[in-house]
């Protein structure tokens, strides 16, 4: 089973494709029929109840309310000592929810994703 | 804008892909992301191609997507001279690719004048075929740079 944080960035990457879509300007470089949108939203609403099931309500609905607010990235990568929404300082020992095993920034509240060391 | 964009290290002159799969996954390979990156970026680019090809027709397709796997706009051209069944519109095979990946907070319109950018030049692609004869990515690079700055 996929990993909770990796399931979020899926629902994250799925709302800036559905958001990208429904923008004038993407449209006139590639026009999508509406059953393209409907499916993608489709989508997007199977992964958010697979996420209600495994991390609860409470979280999926948070992360609703994050997008709604920031519209951007707020599931964001945690390699650094900085979160890259807020650009306040991380405590180092950070401490994950002990509920979904989610780690978030204390300050701006985005979901932390902890990638792997790599390129 | 394209100079800047289109790199020599983010070509491919000769992929080996044969398949949807296969030609992203060459493609993604160039960003030499790790393996757990690498994949979240082809599902997206999965879920993008499974609502409509974006293989524009004539050999040419702009695979494209916002990802936080990458941290600021990526082009990678790749090019494949036997031909990669990517359920193009015209249904034809596709011999060219671009590669198109932003972060999604690229609060800029950045990506999507990229994109437009790339669907010019397609489009300008299109109507010749004398980019299968360029060997080297230097000289394919000026060509496309070229081609860019041409009047349509």
């Amino acid at each position: 089973m996929k990993k909770p944080e990796v399931m979020l960035l899926e629902l994250q990457e799925l709302e800036v494709i559905i958001r990208d879509a429904r923008s004038q300007d993407y449209q006139k470089i590639f026009p999508l029929p509406d059953s393209a949108l409907k499916q993608l939203q489709e989508r997007r609403d199977a992964l958010c109840k697979e996420l209600e099931r495994v991390l609860g309500v409470d979280t999926v609905d948070e992360f609703r309310r994050l997008w709604k607010r920031y519209g951007k990235g707020i599931v964001i990568p945690a390699g650094g000592e900085i979160c890259t929404n807020c650009f306040n300082v991380l405590p180092t020992a950070l401490e994950p929810d002990p509920r979904t095993g989610l780690y978030r920034c204390p300050s701006c509240s985005v979901f932390l994703y902890m990638a792997e060391e790599g390129a | 804008m394209l100079e800047n964009l289109i790199q020599e290290d983010r070509m491919r002159m000769d992929m080996k892909a044969r398949t949807k799969d296969e030609a992203l996954e060459e493609l993604v390979d160039v960003l030499n992301l790790p393996e757990d990156k690498k994949e979240i970026l082809l599902v997206t680019l999965r879920k993008r191609e499974a609502i409509g090809s974006t293989g524009v027709g004539q050999g040419i397709a702009i695979p494209h997507s916002r990802s936080l796997v990458v941290d600021r706009l990526e082009v990678v051209v790749g090019r494949s001279r036997e031909g990669v069944d990517f359920d193009a519109i015209d249904g034809k095979p596709v011999h060219l690719f671009f590669l198109i990946v932003a972060p999604p907070h690229d609060g800029s319109t950045g990506y999507l004048l990229t994109l437009g950018h790339i669907a010019n030049l397609a489009r300008k692609l299109a109507r010749r075929k004398d980019w299968m004869d360029i060997s080297e990515a230097a000289a394919f690079r000026e060509y496309l740079i070229q081609l860019a700055k041409e009047e349509a």
